[in-house]
């Protein structure tokens, strides 16, 4: 189904009835990411899943969005639908939109559960200060050559260590720099909703040291960790939808 | 050797479909015939033409990089002194006269009667509908009401542009209500089912139009047609149509859950596969016969010349046939429908052919000049002002 947010036609799924459970997806992902979790939740529930602009099927924002601007794309979403969300679920860059939102008392909800959450900056690591060095320079960067060529070479030398999703970002890179480089620990902090972390144990992108630091900083968080990496909701949706049921119901 | 030029690609979203349908069937059959120098006469997705006999085999769109390879080729340009002249341009410039136009570009610019313009400008002979059936098919809501005034049945409608949606948006709900629902809404120039919606309730409708406006200026709102039979039926010819099979495609409605989806994406592909559709469709028939006379009528009074294909929504309960769209390109000419009704690929191509000499000879008889003494009255200065 599409919808018109803040002039972008945007895909989205809207289905059954009850109490409404939000999903939202991470980088580079769709909705249908979360399609195995979809089918396991039981009818008693409305699942409304979409795609986040920039991906999937929902148009590309024509300027460069911070992570601001996705809550409040977000916001206007729920509004347009005319929707209470009791429950929001959100996987990596989708969990990080949500602690966001959350903590700017933007969303309301009864609970929230954050899977694979982005949002806890490493301070430190050459990822850290590769993408610090790269948002710095910005649009800089790519306008003088010399430093444009420079920081091609970075990139390659970085791309292996570092993960794609920065160089996959393709138009939306300047995007990417503006929302990784905030760290959301603060907010995490301000988060009075129930929320349940969810985490592969061997997740290379947010590891689990990111849920058990999130879960110390979220007032009244808990966690529960499964064999399995970043992707845990495609791995093991069954374990990750019962531990969601137990949690809302 | 006939020249032809076969036109294909241009800027619309349906370019990829196009450089199938020139290839199969068009330029191996008109190859076929040993009848025709064939000259394929691509536009790429910016607007750059190209024309290079390489092209006639469509394994060149499958090469890796084909079209950085075309990027690096010199461009062709059109002369349209009294006939069509491709022109390679340079120090070594080439040119080659046309005597036919076989256009296969779908969409946008192809299908919508540009082209046509321009090959009427230049004066030479053109397969397929003329500018106006054209334009006029390209508009869902035009076309229904120029049926419409012709007692041709079409399913009731609302139609309005974004202008008049955001000043009278009480008046056209008024009317919109007034429709029997569950309703469609649907843009009025796009096709491919891209932003066409079935809505139950206001809120719905609201959001559905919104979406369609977002990628057109003018939107139509119609009422549903419940039990719903598709048919499509290919036509050709000039002032005698001719119908192919009536064929029920499998691949329309029944991939698509109209009751809970908003059709956002393309459809994959633009040729119905046989394999997917029956031809002809296992209808009563009474429903066939009358899709027979509606479509040719439909025919007639767009004044489609060459080929066409006319689009149905039957009720199958009430037994009522409306007419729901026209395409003057049928993906690949529906070469697939027509082999059923034994025409084939190079008989179709040729036939094609003929109707398009036939209807330009035609139109060279008709008496376009007439003698005029408007200028000598005109009170203007017999030498050119200033130099005297
Ligand atoms: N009034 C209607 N009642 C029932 N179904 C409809 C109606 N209008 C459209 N549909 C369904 O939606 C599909 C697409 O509609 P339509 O053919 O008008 O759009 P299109 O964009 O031109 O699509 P295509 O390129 O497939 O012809 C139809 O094939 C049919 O299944």
């Amino acid at each position: 189904m599409q919808v018109i947010i803040q002039n972008l036609a945007t895909e989205y799924l809207d289905e059954g009835s009850g109490t409404a459970v939000l999903f939202l997806h991470g980088w580079m992902d769709s909705l249908h990411t979360f399609d195995a979790l979809a089918a396991l939740l039981p009818p008693t529930h409305r699942i409304i899943r979409l795609d986040l602009p920039g991906f999937g099927k929902t148009e590309r924002p024509k300027e460069a969005w911070g992570l601001d601007e996705y809550v409040r794309f977000v916001d206007n979403f729920i509004k347009k639908l005319g929707v209470e969300v009791d429950t929001f679920v959100g996987h990596s860059f989708g969990g990080r939109v949500i602690l966001k939102g959350a903590a700017e008392n933007i969303f309301h909800a009864d609970k929230l559960v954050l899977i694979g959450s982005a949002g806890i900056a490493k301070r430190n690591t050459p990822r850290h200060l590769f993408f610090n060095i790269i948002a710095k320079l910005g649009k800089v960067a790519t306008a003088i050559p010399p430093l444009s060529f420079w920081k091609e070479k970075i990139r390659r030398r970085f791309y292996t260590r570092i993960g794609s999703d920065y160089a996959d970002a393709g138009a939306l890179q300047e995007t990417f720099l503006k929302t990784i480089s905030e760290d959301l620990s603060e907010s995490a902090q301000k988060i009075d909703t129930p929320t349940l972390l969810i985490w592969g144990k061997n997740d290379t992108a947010t590891p689990l040291s990111d849920g058990e630091r999130l879960a110390r900083l979220i007032p009244r968080a808990q966690l529960e960790a499964l064999d399995g990496g970043h992707f845990i909701h495609r791995e093991r949706p069954e374990e990750v939808v019962a531990f969601i049921r137990n949690f809302i119901c | 050797m006939k020249t032809v030029a076969v036109f294909f690609g241009g800027r619309s979203s349906e370019h990829d479909v196009s450089i199938i349908t020139a290839h199969t069937p068009i330029i191996e059959s008109l190859l076929a015939t040993g009848e025709y120098d064939v000259w394929p006469v691509y536009i790429a997705k910016d607007g750059s033409w190209y024309a290079d006999k390489a092209m006639n085999n469509i394994a060149y769109f499958k090469q890796d990089g084909w079209e950085t390879k075309i990027a690096a080729q010199k461009k062709v340009q059109i002369l349209f002194d009294n006939g069509l002249t491709l022109v390679w341009p340079g120090l070594m410039q080439k040119t080659v006269r046309m005597d036919i136009a076989f256009p296969a570009m779908h969409g946008t610019y192809g299908e919508d009667g540009s082209l046509m313009g321009l090959l009427r400008m230049a004066n030479v002979p053109f397969v397929g509908c003329d500018i106006f059936a054209s334009a006029v098919a390209m508009d869902k809501a035009l076309t229904k009401q120029v049926l419409a005034a012709e007692g041709v049945p079409i399913v009731p409608f609302v139609w309005f542009t974004k202008h008049d949606w955001e000043q009278n948006t009480d008046e056209l709900k008024e009317k919109i209500v007034r429709l029997r629902w569950p309703l469609f809404v649907k843009p009025v120039h796009l096709g491919s089912s891209i932003a066409i919606a079935k809505v139950k309730d206001e809120p719905q409708l609201e959001n559905a139009i919104e979406v369609a406006l977002h990628y057109d200026d003018k939107v139509l709102v119609e009422e549903s047609v419940e039990n719903l039979i598709e048919v499509t039926l290919p036509i050709m010819g000039n002032d005698e149509p001719r119908p192919a099979g009536i064929e029920r495609p499998f691949n329309k409605a029944e991939f698509y859950d109209f009751n809970d989806k908003y059709l956002s994406g393309n459809k994959t592909g633009g040729g119905v596969n046989s394999q997917y559709s029956e031809i002809p469709a296992q209808i009563d028939a009474e429903l066939a016969k009358q899709v027979e006379d509606f479509g040719t009528r439909t025919y007639r009074v767009l004044g489609c010349t060459g080929i066409a294909r006319v689009d149905f929504l039957i009720e199958s309960e009430r037994k009522q046939v409306y007419v729901n769209e026209v395409n003057t390109l049928p993906g690949s000419l529906y070469a697939h429908n027509w082999k059923t009704v034994g025409i084939s690929s190079v008989e179709l191509v040729q036939k094609l052919v003929a109707f398009a000499e036939e209807r330009f000879a035609a139109h060279q008889n008709l008496t376009y000049t007439f003698d005029s003494d408007i200028l000598k009255k005109a009170g203007i200065p017999k030498s050119p002002g200033g130099t005297a």
